[in-house]
């Protein structure tokens, strides 16, 4: 087979003993069937000044491969607790917001009430480790990744494989009287003010008091000279879709709200308290992804802005690797979480209030 | 094609909604290939037993003894745990001497797949602040250690036990090469007394405070007693190797030499990291069952039911089903009803277990 | 959703030693997911008619137009097909399980297939004869198409998954998904196909469906043969004829654009014709060619008028070597050869009316029962 498209491959194992080899066979393996990978990007770097200059460095590369980028194919696997790498999700959110075609795999697409392997059962749900009620019990990941990717249970061979086997499908489309395509052109929604348009991507957005914290968080926000749009909002132009009991639909709508905010703001502000185990929320880590590929104002808090070698037990190997529990990496980049944030991102240590006051302060200083 | 193989399918998806097609599907597919297959329903009128759950262990007792192998999903069930019922066959597969194969589709380390951990710096919390034992292992010493398990589904399992099939056959015709493994026999206690093996989840450093408490009290009513604390006196310890199969191996070589060893084995079945009983205890339990020579006694401490404890619903033919449309077991029976064999005491202390335990086996002689 | 669906498993498997087991571990899967099955050898006893004449009493053609009338109406039933495109007696996929796509395809279920070997043809080829830019048969025949894996039709009407069944479930699974997506995305995409005949003519026109098309002398022989057409007072249209509606398109590079132009040639001829008159005769090994299969499933589907030829239109297990019929008429693998008075599979053997002779005696015979109707 020989196709034009050239495919970016995100994924934790880079964090893994050897994961190095495995990255090489898949790209490989993409390779061997006519696609052109886009990550590593093999051109030599100039060297790096410092390790936030090395994140950096490492970051434009990715932002350079998704640019040149048609599509992505992610691993799913969970990270140091039951979420996906927050950096993999990132990276889908830059791919989706590059109009890329999002594929990924996992080896569980079971529900997470199914798979969620640390919960406490109680009257009508499950609470998690934490003791907070799972959102979505019914379905294997969060919206974002649902609603953007293409997800298939098996390994990177078997999504190498449904994603050739749709090109092919793509191609008959070109020859097939009758069939057309209508996009639209993703465009913001909302009419520009004065004032800045902050999204507040936050993680408790399927909790009951959603509601009222919101509110709240919106007044602080207003107070501050800024118009806020929430993940509880509807999106100007979005349709709210009746529930017609078809699951994946409703998640569609919902992500399509999601993606809309991230598209109508100016700025966004990022909720990147770890949510379960030791990682960001899948949805918060997509959608910082998709404002980064579109050149939104990048600001986060985190409720624990030590940096990561500090916040994750972590001991150092023979190479200088600093390594959790399981022979995991742990990145030491001077920064409290994963490069792709910790990069691209101001990331504010304490509360949401205090956050808003910084970046008002960064803001008027630039 | 697998010729005079006789499959035991066990696993938990007779539980899950229309489970019992996926169920279908892997009989026939097994049988496609040339195995006869026994699966534990397939004489319901005619099994012995007064209650569901004697039938149940009955039912699976007949179909079991007619088998070459087992294999098992071991896919985590309603916590971190396989389903115990599940892992309670292997036992009694490898206590009779079956080839043992299971399949999940997650054999990566356990600390790897534990959702709920706080890290150490080279361990694992549990969400109770228990320490993840075999946190470099994908599963249970006993199950590591009796059974050879295969990553993927079960077409993937089938297709390596039909290979290992095939290898078999040609080493019947491979000059000079005598394999020869004798199966370990039970060895006499040492004080005369009767032996009682505590089969409780193995929690590290934390459980061996527990174990010599249970030892004491057992040792008060005059038995002689062990507990996965102890090495086994007729099992040599190989605890420098690096390689950590081995050591797995070594460690599970000592847990089935103790259930062969014991006259009375008292498994302890409270839930462990979610909803079913730890999986070295459900395969000690299966074993110890198939031995035949043992008495076997179940101590649960929590008074509750497992419908009870899992907060389940009736479902609309009023059964009860957890909040994942999951059966749980029916009449208020506490554990997986593969302890349908087992006199079970529940909702009390150990003490009180062992000392009701006692009068039991004084009124039996 | 899965529920929503209604999966058509197609494939050789009945015919494989205990392959029966297969089906439904296929069909027990699949409801394990949610989906409801039609097997096509799903009974679905008349109770009247089995009074009327049980299976033991009714001969082998009638049991043959049973079983086909069964499979139509499981096809009828179903939403999705997924068919197995083993290999069988030689190169080819069951022509059977052919014939079931293009009924599938007719219908307008969606079509999934899925293969062992999803290498090229010119990959996967044995018994051929390679030259530096050519793949020749055993018969000596160029190999069409040897860059591609399956024939044109399988191609166009079926995704093509490489793996065992369950791996073509996951994906049929992950597409519903996306489908359901789809319903709450803005942006539509439109999929409008056209299925009205392109043609019209005073005279019942004849599609003549045959493997020659992909061979140097088939102008000359479609020549021939529209030339007898004609004569004995049809409208003749072959293979590789223009199709009105259907416009040549320059896809460039683009290898499955390609196939699927093609594809959509000949699926609009089976549309436009009122009797197809197709070759049967083995293609490959012992089975008929899978485009010509595929467009017989079609034609039946549409309820077309069905006539076929062969060089030997005597019984199959005259024609395939098998060890007898008090042995089951199993061939050297032990795989079944079919038993019911009729030259070539089931799906063929009832739903055609077989002819033999010269061309020239072909066409007669054919214009002669048209005429007795």
């Amino acid at each position: 087979m020989t196709t034009d498209e050239r495919i970016y491959v995100a994924g934790p194992i880079c964090f893994f003993p050897r994961g190095g080899e495995i990255w090489q066979a898949r790209r490989r393996e993409a390779q061997y069937y006519g696609f052109t990978v886009t990550l590593p990007n093999d051109n030599k770097r100039p060297p790096a000044q410092s390790k936030e200059h090395g994140a950096y460095l490492t970051l434009k590369n990715c932002r350079d491969s998704i640019n040149q980028s048609t599509g992505i194919i992610a691993d799913l696997e969970n990270f140091r607790g039951s979420e996906p790498d927050g950096g993999t999700i990132y990276e889908v959110g830059m791919a989706y917001g590059h109009d890329c075609k999002c594929y990924a795999f996992t080896r569980d697409k079971r529900p997470m009430g199914v798979k969620y392997n640390a919960g406490t059962y109680v009257d009508g749900g499950i609470l998690d480790y934490k003791g907070r009620k799972l959102p979505h019990i019914d379905l294997p990941f969060g919206v974002c990744v649902l609603g953007a990717c293409k997800v298939i249970e098996g390994t990177f061979s078997d999504a190498l494989k449904a994603y050739m086997c749709d090109l092919e499908e793509e191609s008959k489309k070109k020859a097939m009287r009758g069939y057309s395509l209508t996009k639209d052109s993703p465009k913001q929604t909302i009419p520009r003010g004065t004032r800045p348009i902050v999204y507040v991507a936050d993680i408790f957005r399927y909790e009951e008091d959603a509601a009222e914290k919101y509110a709240e968080m919106k007044k602080v926000l207003e107070a501050q000279g800024f118009d806020a749009i929430v993940p509880t909002d509807a999106a100007p132009g979005v349709p709210v879709l009746e529930d017609t009991g078809d699951v994946m639909e409703m998640v569609y709508n919902q992500f399509d709200h999601y993606q809309q905010h991230v598209r109508n703001c100016d700025i966004i502000l990022a909720n990147l308290t770890d949510y379960e185990g030791y990682e960001p929320s899948s949805d918060v880590a997509f959608e910082c992804g998709m404002a980064d590929q579109l050149g939104k104002k990048l600001f986060a808090w985190m409720e624990d802005g030590r940096n990561m070698v500090d916040r994750i037990p972590s001991h150092e190997n023979n190479q200088g690797r600093m390594l959790d529990a399981n022979n995991y990496s742990v990145e030491n980049n001077n920064a409290p979480i994963n490069l792709m944030f910790g990069a691209s991102f101001q990331i504010f240590d304490g509360t949401f209030e205090n956050a808003v006051e910084k970046m008002k302060e960064k803001l008027q200083n630039v | 094609m697998i010729h005079e193989e006789h499959l035991y399918i066990a696993g938990p998806v007779c539980f899950y909604p229309r489970g019992n097609s996926m169920w279908q599907s892997y009989r026939k597919e097994a049988e496609f290939y040339g195995a006869v297959v026994e699966l534990p329903n397939d004489n319901w009128d005619s099994v012995p037993g007064d209650s569901i759950e004697e039938k149940i262990i009955n039912n699976c007792d007949i179909s079991m003894r007619k088998c070459t192998a087992v294999l098992a999903n071991i896919e985590n069930h309603r916590g971190f745990m396989p389903d115990a019922g599940t892992v309670f066959e292997i036992g009694m597969a490898y206590g009779l001497g079956l080839k043992c194969y299971a399949y999940t589709r997650d054999k990566r380390a356990q600390g790897a797949k534990y959702f709920g951990g706080t890290y150490e710096l080279d361990r694992i919390l549990d969400k109770d602040g228990e320490i993840l034992m075999n946190m470099d292992l994908p599963f249970s010493d006993c199950l590591v250690g009796s059974t050879k398990i295969v990553e993927g589904d079960f077409t993937d399992c089938l297709r390596v036990f039909r290979e290992d099939v095939e290898e078999e056959s040609k080493q019947k015709a491979v000059r000079g090469r005598v394999e020869t493994f004798e199966a370990p026999k039970k060895n006499p206690g040492k004080t005369g007394k009767k032996v009682v093996y505590v089969g409780d989840c193995r929690r590290g450093p934390q459980a061996e405070q527990r174990h010599a408490e249970m030892k004491r009290i057992l040792e008060k009513y005059g038995y002689e007693a062990y507990t996965p604390s102890d090495y086994n006196v007729n099992v040599p310890v190989l605890q420098q190797m690096d390689d950590p199969y081995a050591r797995a191996y070594n460690r599970f070589d000592h847990y089935q030499q103790h259930v062969r060893d014991c006259d009375i084995y008292l498994c302890v079945l409270d839930d462990h990291r979610g909803y079913e009983v730890d999986s070295d205890v459900a395969f000690e339990s299966g074993m110890a069952y198939m031995l035949e020579d043992k008495k076997m006694f179940g101590y649960i401490e929590s008074p509750e039911s497992m419908a009870e404890r899992t907060h389940s619903t009736l479902s609309e033919s009023g059964s009860p089903v957890d909040i994942n449309g999951w059966s749980t077991e029916e009449k208020g029976y506490p554990v997986n009803m593969m302890w349908g064999g087992t006199r079970l005491f529940r909702g009390m202390d150990f003490e009180e277990a062992v000392k009701q335990m006692t009068e039991l086996l004084k009124g039996e002689e | 959703m899965n529920k929503d669906e209604s999966l058509y498993i197609a494939g050789p498997n009945c015919f494989w030693p205990r392959g029966g087991n297969t089906l439904q571990a296929y069909r027990e899967f699949s409801l394990y997911h949610g989906f409801k099955v039609a097997l096509p050898g799903d009974p679905k006893p008349d109770e009247e008619k089995a009074k009327e004449k049980p299976w033991d009493q009714q001969t082998k053609k009638e049991r043959g137009a049973n079983i086909l009338k069964n499979c139509a109406d499981s096809m009828d039933a179903s939403t999705i097909i997924i068919a197995n495109l083993d290999n069988y007696r030689g190169y080819s996929p069951d022509g059977g399980t052919i014939f079931e796509v293009g009924m599938a395809y007719a219908k307008e279920a969606k079509c999934y297939a899925y293969t062992r070997d999803i290498r090229s043809t010119g990959e996967k080829f044995s018994g051929g004869c390679w030259t530096a830019d050519e793949l020749f048969d055993e018969k000596g025949r160029k190999v069409p198409n040897y860059d591609l894996p399956f024939s044109v039709d399988i191609l166009g009407s079926c995704k093509v998954i490489e793996g065992n069944y369950f791996d073509a479930l996951n994906v049929v699974m992950a597409d519903i998904k996306e489908e359901s997506k789809d319903k709450a995305k803005r942006a539509k995409a439109v999929e409008k196909l056209s299925v009205e005949p392109t043609v019209k003519s005073d005279k019942p026109i004849v599609y003549f469906c045959d493997f020659d098309r992909y061979s140097e002398n088939a102008p000359e022989k479609y020549a021939e043969v529209k030339a007898l057409l004609e004569k004995y007072g049809f409208t003749a249209y072959v293979p590789t004829d223009p199709c009105p509606g259907v416009e040549e398109l320059d896809c460039g590079e683009d290898r499955y654009a390609q196939v699927y132009n093609e594809f959509d040639r000949y699926q609009q001829h089976v549309r436009n014709c009122d009797i197809i008159l197709a070759d049967l005769n083995d293609f490959y090994g012992y089975e008929p060619n899978a485009d010509v299969s595929f467009e017989c499933g079609m034609a039946f589907q549409l309820r077309k008028k069905m006539y076929a030829f062969m060089d030997n239109i005597g019984r199959m297990i005259d024609r395939v070597p098998n060890k007898g019929e008090e042995n089951g008429c199993k061939d050297i693998n032990d795989m079944g050869v079919e038993n019911f008075d009729a030259p070539v599979n089931l799906m063929f053997g009832s739903s055609f009316k077989f002819l033999d002779g010269s061309m020239e005696d072909v066409v007669r015979k054919m214009a002669e029962d048209l005429k007795a109707e």
